[in-house]
């Protein structure tokens, strides 16, 4: 069974969140902890400038980054982003966007991160770096 | 320049479709200090797993503050391109109303240095960031 197939073990539906960004998981290694996701970037995204604002786009890292560790960390522990820096290299126009991500350090209460965005040509549009906890479940997520 | 009025500027009806979709809303400013209080409304689509609304989400809301905190600095109106933003996660926040307080801490020649703080509607501080911008003139509008 590849990798993906087990995104519905650890999360049966998506989040809402992740629905609202268009998340769609492309590729998953569960060895090396890498993935792609692709998202949909909505017109109602856009910024002043008619591009996808900033916010959107670490969303979708936030979420890629959070899914990936999430699938690490199941099913006895779920992570909480502690913090999410973001580089934003050039605008973002509405359409496909993906996102890969690799878990770069895996400790028994950190996971560090690292994500870069692609615009719909295929060009390294931001780059994220997150550090997340590793809580214990407490009580079974709500979906 | 008296020329710009945060209040006339930033209506409902000018909104972006981002700030728009995040229930942004102009609560208060300071001119001098470059400091605005923004209103924003989760909405259920934003909810990660634990029920919370997702970090990136939140980060979106303290972006859409952080620009106009630039704008009411300069007091005038400017494009502004967000070079990185850096966000503190400190406690989850649920459903309901969002305020986010921002300030242009310095407005250099092409660089803008800024900082905010995301409360919930418990007036609990629930995540932090600093960012920095480059912005430049709305073309015409240099005087305005």
């Amino acid at each position: 069974m590849p990798d993906a197939a087990r995104i519905t073990d650890v999360f049966p539906e998506p989040s809402p969140s992740s629905s609202t960004l268009g998340f769609e998981i492309l590729a998953l290694d569960m060895k090396a902890w890498t993935t792609r996701v692709r998202f949909d970037g909505k017109p109602e995204f856009r910024n002043p400038a008619g591009y996808i604002q900033g916010g959107f786009l670490a969303a979708m890292l936030d979420d890629t980054i959070g899914f990936l560790a999430g699938m690490k960390t199941a099913p006895n522990a779920l992570p909480s982003t502690v913090d999410l820096h973001t580089t934003f290299l050039r605008p973002v126009r509405v359409g496909v966007v993906e996102v890969a991500a690799r878990l770069s350090n895996i400790g028994r209460a950190m996971i560090f991160t690292q994500a870069t965005l692609y615009d719909a040509r295929g060009k390294e549009a931001a780059r994220s770096t997150a550090s997340l906890t590793i809580n214990p479940v407490q009580a079974k997520p709500t979906l | 320049m008296d020329g710009f009025d945060p209040r006339t500027f930033f209506t409902d009806e000018a909104a972006p479709p981002a700030p728009k979709h995040l229930g942004w809303k102009l609560i208060d400013f300071d001119m001098d200090k470059g400091w605005v209080k923004i209103g924003f409304k989760p909405r259920e689509a934003f909810l990660n797993f634990g029920g919370s609304v997702q970090g990136g989400f939140l980060t979106a809301m303290l972006d859409d503050t952080l620009g106009p905190a630039i704008l009411v600095k300069a007091k005038r109106p400017l494009i502004v391109h967000t070079i990185d933003l850096h966000t503190h996660f400190l406690r989850p926040v649920g459903l309901g109303d969002v305020t986010v307080e921002g300030v242009c801490t310095k407005l250099g020649r092409s660089v803008a240095y800024t900082e905010a703080k995301l409360f919930d509607g418990a007036g609990n501080l629930c995540a932090r960031a600093t960012s920095s911008a480059m912005y430049s003139e709305v073309s015409g509008a240099a005087n305005a």
